[in-house]
């Protein structure tokens, strides 16, 4: 297909092809609609794209992307610091903090263990995650583990409690089960299990 | 698209874009098979628990052009104390990987099917989780054609603990394809020779003796003390080693966790 355009064209639209949830249909539009942007604004598109990686870093403290060494968050003195949420990916962390619900902080741990694709707890922010808690200051009184409720959520928690718990400090994880406006005929039997675990005195 | 039903467990599971899951099945009448789950990231899926790792789920199929599309799921079996013991959860993926790497696609066999199942329910309760394992890896290389000769030196045909029962020197050899007697067992200076003591031999033998159908009975077995059970462990780990040419990547976990405890 690509054989239609010339070839600076073909490689924009490759490369766009290679991001999340684009096809070829979308590449091909995306490219065809910066063919018409200004020449400022593909520069300013460019300048944002070349600087993305060189200008955002991740946090000392919580591994979160950052501006700075240490990021909005970890500085902020209104968070409640003796709080700890982990979290797996950056993105996590946002889903969380749209809630407006959490006040603490978070550590984010890059990842999550899978065993069966060779990731191990040393290629995470585990160690940190611990060293963090063992040192914390002020003292991490709740660490809340937000994972998934998949096989690899379910282990990298477990671990990561394994390791947590005998530094004095509560572990809790979040609740999953049923999902909000769900319905129990459409839930499957893990699902169902789950719900049952987690429930609670009303 | 011809549409059908299937039996099969979840041995694998990628993200294949934004909101679709890559299946790998194991099923007693198909064998392992790829089938994509279209939607199965997606917070409220129907999908998402029927189709995660180490679940018994009847699908309900079609044929794709290039893959089997998952169009309805039941799970019928979902091992749910699995996920609350990292040690069982941990030795479940092992139990999925090593069936996923010792079989070709659309080579059907209800008997490692049922080995897969047997196991995963015993590793739900059974103490240690890791005679399970090794229940399962003695079944599969007898399964796979390579099951050793447990019973009599693989050189001279003497019998097996025998008469050298309190010598505790023997050894699986790979090359062989079999146990070694403690005069021509040399586990310190041959890299073929598992070192196995008198415990650790007799366990392997009971596993095997047990058979494909026979793990119900592992919960009753006599305790192995912790030489007995890290010998078995080495000595059918290179076994598998050597025939399959690969490590399992879920072993690398799974080593982690007995180092650290
Ligand atoms: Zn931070
Ligand atoms: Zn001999």
């Amino acid at each position: 297909m690509a054989v239609y355009y010339p070839k600076p064209l073909a490689r924009l639209v490759s490369e766009f092809e290679k991001l999340p949830g684009i096809g070829p249909k979308s590449a091909q539009r995306l490219a065809f609609y910066i063919m018409r942007l200004p020449e400022e604004e593909t520069r300013a598109l460019a300048d944002a794209l070349t600087t993305i990686k060189a200008s955002i870093k991740f946090c000392r403290i919580c591994h979160n992307y950052s501006e700075g060494e240490i990021c909005d968050i970890c500085t902020d003195p209104r968070r409640d610091h003796t709080l700890l949420c982990v979290v797996a990916e950056p993105r996590d962390l946002i889903a969380v903090e749209k809630t407006g619900e959490f006040k603490g902080v978070y550590h984010v741990l890059q990842g999550v263990i899978s065993p069966l694709d060779g990731i191990g707890p040393d290629k995470l922010r585990i160690k940190d995650l611990q060293q963090r808690v063992a040192e914390g200051d002020p003292r991490v009184e709740e660490v809340i583990l937000a994972t998934n409720p998949t096989v690899e959520g379910d282990t990298t928690s477990m671990y990561v409690a394994g390791l947590l718990k005998p530094l004095g400090v509560k572990v809790t994880r979040i609740a999953h089960g049923m999902p909000v406006g769900g319905d129990l005929d459409y839930a499957d039997q893990a699902t169902l299990i789950q719900a049952y675990e987690y429930r609670r005195e009303l | 698209m011809p549409a059908y039903s299937a039996t099969a467990i979840v041995l694998q599971r990628r993200h294949f874009s934004e909101t679709d899951n890559i299946l790998t099945l194991y099923s007693p009448e198909i064998g392992r098979f790829s089938a994509i789950a279209k939607g199965a990231r997606k917070p409220i899926s129907r999908l998402s628990g029927a189709t995660e790792l180490l679940t018994c789920t009847r699908f309900g199929l079609a044929s794709g052009k290039s893959l089997e599309i998952v169009t309805q799921v039941e799970v019928l079996e979902s091992f749910p104390a699995l996920r609350h013991e990292l040690p069982r959860l941990a030795h479940g993926l092992y139990l999925a990987d090593l069936l996923n790497h010792s079989v070709e696609d659309h080579a059907p066999s209800p008997e490692l099917f049922e080995l897969l199942r047997s196991g995963l329910r015993q590793l739900e309760t059974l103490s240690p989780p890791e005679l399970a394992a090794r229940w399962f890896e003695v079944q599969l290389l007898g399964d796979l054609g390579y099951a050793p000769n447990l019973f009599e030196c693989s050189i001279c045909r003497a019998p097996v603990p025998g008469e050298f029962a309190r010598e505790e020197r023997f050894a699986l050899s790979i090359t062989q394809g079999g146990v070694l007697c403690p005069v021509h067992a040399r586990p310190e200076t041959n890299e073929d020779h598992s070192a196995l003591g008198t415990g650790a031999l007799r366990l392997l033998q009971t596993l095997e003796a047990l058979g494909l159908g026979g793990s119900a009975a592992l919960a009753a077995l006599p305790a192995a003390g912790p030489r007995s059970l890290d010998q078995a462990r080495l000595a059918l780990r290179r076994s598998l080693r050597v025939h399959l040419e690969r490590d399992m990547k879920s072993l690398e976990f799974l080593d982690s966790l007995r180092n650290s405890v």
